[in-house]
């Protein structure tokens, strides 16, 4: 799964077509950001009926304001932007919080252990997980892995989505989220340090 | 786990490694002989490989065919184009039908046939007058079902 890359010249002539309202036009847009915005939606958003009408929205919004894209980014990380406000604009109306205070304040990689220990714990507690019974095979590290994306804080989930699925830069992904580039640097190494303790911790006990 | 005293790699040494960064060489030597770091870096690279693995979502419906249905510059354009063709082919052929209909009772073709018999002029002049009628009809229904699909 990657991002989908169209080259400056080919976006330009997308832009334009669309905004002539040629229907072609609109629905290969669609078609070449429809996995990329069902992604984000879904790792941000976790009622199913919501999702739908969400990822509808989305694109309503990326056409009634595509004439005011300048091309000073890709479409694509222009279109994660919409997806990404679209979606935290839902999660504030439903007081959902992207990120924990107690991640907020995660420290360095030497002392988080303790301090985050039950934290993590219980937020993957609720998920049901098939537990490998022999060495830990890479589908079932896969399937541990989906799980434990899962049971990550949502801005962290969004973020590896960002970065590992999507295959986007630091950069784009800070213009997306409008966070610091450190900021989204630790919070993805956070991220992948939890979800690298959630694999061990079902390697070892479970095997 | 990983304390700075027992030179094990920390998590930030390991993910960098990953996304590119060297290690030093007292680093590569540690990797290569401490099995707990070599566990701790396998454990990553089988995430990352997950990464890729994963399956993608998708939805439950033609996305593409909600989002075109509620834009208003192509809702027209989504509606099935069948239908209105119809429609209107059918209301001129009820409307022509209607206007020979009466135009029989009231026994305007009783004076009008003696008048066709081998006259050319006036047979053309009858079709003309026929054409126009439905031209005319088509015209005044195209126009009225654009402005109601407007």
């Amino acid at each position: 799964m990657k991002n989908t890359v169209l080259t400056t010249a080919d976006e330009r002539k997308l832009v334009t077509a669309v905004l002539q309202n040629d229907r072609k036009a609109i629905l290969k847009l669609i078609s070449l950001y429809e996995r990329l915005v069902v992604a984000m939606v879904f790792k941000m958003i976790d009622k199913p009926p919501d999702r739908e009408d969400i990822c509808q929205d989305v694109f309503l919004k990326i056409f009634s304001h595509l004439k005011t894209f300048k091309f000073d980014s890709k479409l694509s990380t222009w279109i994660a932007q919409i997806t990404y406000n679209t979606s935290v604009n839902y999660l504030q109306k439903k007081k959902t919080l992207l990120l924990d205070e107690v991640f907020t304040n995660y420290r360095t990689d030497e002392e988080e252990e303790g301090n985050y220990a039950e934290t993590i714990t219980a937020n993957f507690m609720h998920q049901t997980v098939a537990m490998p019974d022999e060495l830990l095979q890479q589908s079932e590290t896969t399937q541990l892995l989906q799980t434990a994306i899962e049971g990550l804080p949502i801005m962290f989930r969004t973020l590896v989505q960002l970065y590992h699925i999507e295959d986007m830069s630091y950069t784009d992904i800070a213009q997306i989220t409008q966070l610091p580039l450190n900021t989204v640097k630790s919070y993805l190494f956070r991220a992948r340090k939890l979800l690298k303790d959630f694999l061990q911790q079902h390697q070892f006990v479970h095997r | 786990m990983h304390h700075p005293n027992n030179s094990h790699l920390t998590d930030t040494q390991l993910q960098l490694h990953l996304e590119g960064q060297t290690l030093t060489t007292n680093q590569q030597t540690h990797l290569a002989n401490c099995p707990l770091c070599a566990q701790q870096l396998q454990l990553y690279q089988q995430m990352y490989v997950g990464f890729n693995q994963l399956p993608a979502p998708t939805l439950s419906f033609n996305l593409a065919q909600a989002v075109m249905q509620q834009m208003p510059n192509q809702a027209a354009n989504t509606a099935p184009n069948t239908q209105p063709e119809n429609a209107w082919v059918a209301a001129t052929t009820l409307l022509l039908i209607m206007a020979i209909g009466i135009a029989a009772y009231l026994g305007l073709f009783k004076s009008i046939i003696p008048l066709l018999t081998n006259n050319t002029w006036a047979v053309a002049q009858l079709l003309t007058a026929v054409l126009a009628t439905v031209l005319l009809f088509q015209w005044i229904e195209y126009r009225f079902w654009n402005s109601k699909m407007a």
